[in-house]
């Protein structure tokens, strides 16, 4: 059960003065149950590279560039029945509600399935309890909402279909910490509770580090790392070479590692630093 | 994005340096001249002068190519009409309850070829000129009007923010119809009420995005202290070039052709 994507490149354009490739030789596998993230600079390929694990852009016909969902062969024909596997969250996710309540908006892909009344119901009060929507803002129209609120109900449409891969393109972006804090709790509990593989594009290196399995970085349009936090945080030169960084708290771990050597430097995320904290406290490590 | 009809195309030819007034007054005058020249040597010869300006342009012949592919259905339809309903005296079939001449047959032609060389030589325009020149470049040229209470500048205003919103909707369009078909949304049904209800989820959404910006944008000029047209300078400040010279002296042969040709100098 994956997502897998083989010889991917994609021209934007193509054959006029404003071609553009975007992607050159993809190859990679999406696992059911990963947690991936990915970080890339702005244009460095990644909204592109998600568009085809949907088949919302098909790799050219002329191409050796296939795209497989659950050993499934994506074509023109199969690919309205392979989507509903993968939901997708675009960015700015709320400028696509158009319904007049939030109950028929995150309704609206639940439609085309043809389920009972009673299934339905159940479907949206799930979706809607998972985001944090609480059962007296179904009723309200959508455009009474806050801008949270609203980004959590198009979240809600996408989750209603009930997707094993859920492709996330930066949901915390323009949001409060608490705001981004939720998305990324009940993204995290889709994984857990449902073995939902989801996929999130974020430009805060400390919200990957803390909660993705694997990071993939891309850089001008081609993959250039792929592996655990720990491994990829740990090229700090790289990344800053590509224009990226590590967590805050690498950082300043890593500084600490020059001043005194015996602190580890492997810190992703606050926990470990408490952790490397407390190992260094009770050891007693200090020279 | 698709490349349409008349999209900005970079470069540095004599086109793109000179004035936008310039190249606005070289397709106007090319529009009444090809509508004036009724003859295939005319046409021969007007033809010469649009490729030479293509040329001129460097603008690629292909992407001319292309936009005259969008009207192929309006030249086959003028062609059609024309050799049916053009009545002659030379009949060369009968088709149906339709007479066809040899004067329609050639008329239809002439149309043609006049359609082809209209569209080419007006694509220039907006091939080589960005939409802030274009308004400029008529906001310059109404000027005259607003002596008559004609708000130029307003107009050329709106007109530039209108095409300057154009790829942003046409982006956000194409953004609503992936996000919705991620959603499920099908937008191929082959019922027709179907299919128009389908766009529902397009349209509601793009407007509610359009009032936004409209709103944004108003709001953000007026914290600038945009107060219209009077006593604003300007950024770029348009000059008659040697680059407009040159056009302006390619136009003005062309005219002189036109001017010869229908003096009947030319008998044909």
């Amino acid at each position: 059960m994956s997502i897998k994507l083989e010889n991917i490149n994609c021209t934007y354009m193509p054959k006029t003065p404003f071609e553009k490739a975007a992607l050159y030789d993809i190859n990679i596998e999406i696992e059911k149950g990963e947690f991936v993230g990915i970080i890339g600079h702005t244009g460095s390929g990644k909204s592109t590279l998600l568009q085809h694990f949907n088949g919302l852009i098909m790799p050219d016909k002329k191409s050796t560039g296939k795209v497989y969902i659950d050993g499934e062969l994506l074509t023109k024909k199969n690919v309205r029945d392979l989507r509903k596997k993968v939901g997708y969250v675009f960015q700015y996710p709320e400028y696509q509600l158009f319904e007049e309540t939030v109950y028929k908006d995150i309704a609206f892909g639940l439609k085309k399935l043809k389920l009972s009344e009673q299934e339905e119901y159940e479907a949206i009060h799930n979706a809607a309890e998972i985001v944090g929507i609480s059962d007296d803002l179904l009723e309200r129209s959508v455009y009474d909402l806050s801008g949270g609120q609203k980004r959590r109900v198009a979240i809600a449409g996408v989750i209603v279909m009930n997707p094993d891969y859920l492709i996330l393109d930066e949901p915390a972006a323009g949001l409060d910490p608490a705001g981004k804090d939720e998305i990324l709790t009940f993204a995290k509990r889709l994984r857990d509770e449902r073995g939902t593989a989801v996929v999130l594009v974020s430009h805060s290196m400390e919200d990957i580090a803390q909660i993705s399995d694997r990071v993939i970085v891309m850089n001008e349009g081609r993959i250039v790392m792929d592996g655990k936090p720990s491994y990829v945080f740990a090229q700090k030169k790289e990344l800053n070479d590509i224009g990226l960084s590590v967590p805050e708290i690498t950082s300043l771990f890593c500084r600490l590692n020059e001043q005194y050597p015996w602190i580890s430097k492997e810190v992703y995320t606050v926990q470990d630093a408490v952790n490397v904290m407390k190992k260094l406290l009770s050891g007693g490590a200090v020279k | 994005m698709k490349v349409s009809f008349g999209q900005y195309v970079p470069g540095n030819s004599i086109f793109h340096r000179a004035d936008p007034r310039t190249k606005i007054l070289w397709t106007v005058t090319m529009m009444v001249l090809l509508l004036l020249v009724d003859s295939f040597v005319g046409y021969a010869v007007a033809a010469v002068f649009v490729v030479a300006a293509i040329i001129i342009s460097r603008i690629n012949i292909k992407l001319i190519l292309k936009s005259l592919r969008t009207i192929t259905f309006l030249i086959i339809f003028t062609m059609i009409l024309n050799l049916l309903f053009y009545n002659g005296q030379t009949l060369l079939f009968k088709f149906w309850i339709f007479d066809v001449y040899l004067e329609g047959v050639l008329f239809s032609l002439k149309m043609i070829i006049r359609i082809i060389l209209l569209i080419s030589a007006t694509s220039l325009l907006t091939f080589t000129t960005t939409s802030v020149m274009l308004t400029d470049g008529l906001e310059k040229l109404m000027k005259p009007l607003t002596y008559i209470g004609f708000p130029a500048h307003d107009i050329s205003m709106m007109m530039s923010i209108a095409l300057r919103f154009i790829p942003t909707f046409s982006e956000e369009t194409d953004r609503i119809i992936k996000a919705q078909s991620a959603r499920g949304a099908d937008f191929d049904s082959p019922k027709f009420i179907e299919k128009v209800k389908s766009f529902i989820p397009i349209l509601i959404p793009l407007f509610i995005g359009a009032f936004r910006r409209a709103e944004e944008l108003a709001t953000a000029m007026e914290a600038k202290c945009y107060r219209g047209g009077n006593s604003r300078t300007r950024f770029r400040v348009l000059k008659f070039s040697s680059a407009d010279l040159f056009i302006l002296i390619f136009t003005l042969l062309f005219l002189a052709f036109v001017i010869f040709e229908k003096s009947g100098w030319l008998a044909i």
